[in-house]
């Protein structure tokens, strides 16, 4: 039986999945012991990447050979903007970030890399090529969100509840299914040099979520 | 702001940043001739990878350039930079026994990546005038560096960095640096604020990657995974 695309590229990387799975900052979120100001750091520039991520879909969108998958994509982009970007704003407010300020952010250079990264495949490549870059963060939280609701079950005091049964959420995995089966069924003509592309495109996809993880445990800054 | 060019007005604003990339070790190291072979050769490689997304963000603006006379400039500067300084890399690869290929499968590091992403992405969603104020930093910035090193007693032809500066310090990559200057000055007058406000951010961030992009090269910067 072939294995497919996803699983293929998802192989490729090695530990680099699990490396992004356990970074700290997630361990922290997890155990509840995360920072206040490292988890508001991360609510507003995740907001910013959530902008972005939604602008690189909707250049994918007009790209989109097939009618019917034009549906799905204009779905998920209102789905991130109206919904999970809603999410940010009421956890932003729970977390005593003013909406001005949340508004007033710019992008770290890991989250700013990360858009024009996102921007550049979109504009550059098919549709193929964008869900390459956004599969390891989209399948990765629904896994990270899983683990850490069972670490939080019974916690009900838990800081970081909301967060976490968002993305351990039904609607969610169901997201991250789909997501797989529109990049398998897409990806099913790609010729051997395209694969290796996307296999580029989906470890950098990795790189950036740890990277990004990392930017919110340090509290990133621009040096100059 | 009245009676100030839009160069001007962008360089202000981006403060301190200008400078410090025209100051960086790495380009001091290189005036002086010390810097070591192996931080250059690292240089070398990633900028050409760079290089090659710079032209590709180029070849967007082309494409939308308002008028044939621009859409032909462009062109101009797209050749220069595919040729002339692409040629200065591959003529110095090849003096370090580093071949074509060797060159062209460069993995790009982190800073230079985001760079190439962030020409691409200026060049994709915004207008000329956009990626010209993005790449200003690189292009104009280099002419800065390249016409202060040629003008150095100790830049002589023996000086090991003497055709780098020959490169950037001579007359063919400084009528572009004119030409930079200029047409950002021309499509730059009568802005509206909000437009001004959209350019500082990408001139700003144009200077930010020189200066990141040289402290990647002295570092020999890598993926951290």
């Amino acid at each position: 039986m072939a294995t497919s695309l996803y699983g293929t590229l998802k192989a490729g990387v090695g530990e680099l999945w699990a490396k992004a799975q356990t970074h700290p900052f997630v361990n922290a979120i997890g155990d509840g012991t995360l920072p206040r100001e490292k988890f508001a750091y991360y609510l507003m520039q995740d907001h910013l990447y959530l902008v972005g991520y939604s602008r690189a879909l909707s250049i994918a969108m007009a790209k989109v050979r097939d009618y019917p998958w034009m549906n799905g994509f204009a779905r998920l982009v209102n789905d991130t903007l109206n919904v999970e970007m809603q999410l940010h704003r009421e956890l932003c407010t729970e977390f005593g970030i003013p909406s001005g300020e949340l508004l007033r952010a710019k992008p770290s250079p890991t989250c700013q890399a990360n858009i024009d990264f996102f921007m550049a495949t979109a504009a550059m490549g098919d549709e193929v090529d964008l869900l390459a870059t956004m599969l390891p963060c989209e399948v990765g939280y629904v896994e990270i969100g899983i683990c850490l609701a069972k670490e939080a079950a019974g916690k009900p005091d838990h800081p970081y509840r909301k967060w976490i049964d968002t993305y351990a959420a039904d609607e969610y995995q169901e997201f991250a299914r789909w997501m797989i089966s529109v990049f398998n069924h897409f990806a099913v003509e790609t010729s051997d040099e395209h694969i290796s592309h996307l296999q580029h495109l989906f470890t950098l996809g990795c790189r950036y979520m740890w990277l990004f993880w990392e930017m919110a445990w340090t509290e990133e800054q621009w040096p100059v | 702001m009245v009676g100030k060019t839009l160069f001007e007005t962008l360089k202000q604003n981006a403060g301190a940043r200008w400078q410090q990339a025209q100051d960086h070790a790495f380009v001091q190291a290189l005036a002086r001739g010390d810097l070591a072979q192996r931080k250059y050769v690292y240089y070398l490689k990633q900028d050409y990878a760079y290089l090659e997304g710079y032209s590709r963000a180029i070849a967007l603006a082309t494409a939308k350039a308002p008028a044939l006379a621009l859409l032909e400039q462009f062109a101009g500067l797209l050749h220069e930079t595919l040729t002339l300084e692409m040629q200065l890399h591959r003529d110095y690869c090849a003096e370090f026994s580093i071949n074509a290929e060797e060159l062209t499968a460069t993995e790009p590091a982190p800073v230079c990546q985001a760079y190439i992403d962030f020409c691409i992405a200026a060049a994709a969603t915004g207008d000329s005038l956009d990626l010209l104020t993005a790449l200003a930093p690189c292009g104009i910035g280099y002419g800065e560096i390249g016409a202060r090193l040629i003008a150095l007693p100790e830049m002589k032809p023996s000086h090991p960095y003497h055709k780098w500066a020959a490169t950037y310090g001579g007359e063919e990559y400084q009528a572009y640096v004119r030409w930079m200057v200029q047409t950002l000055n021309k499509l730059g007058t009568g802005l509206p604020d909000e437009r001004t406000a959209q350019l500082n951010r990408y001139f700003r961030l144009g200077c930010r990657y020189e200066w990141l992009f040289w402290e990647m090269a002295w570092r020999e910067e890598s993926w951290p995974l």
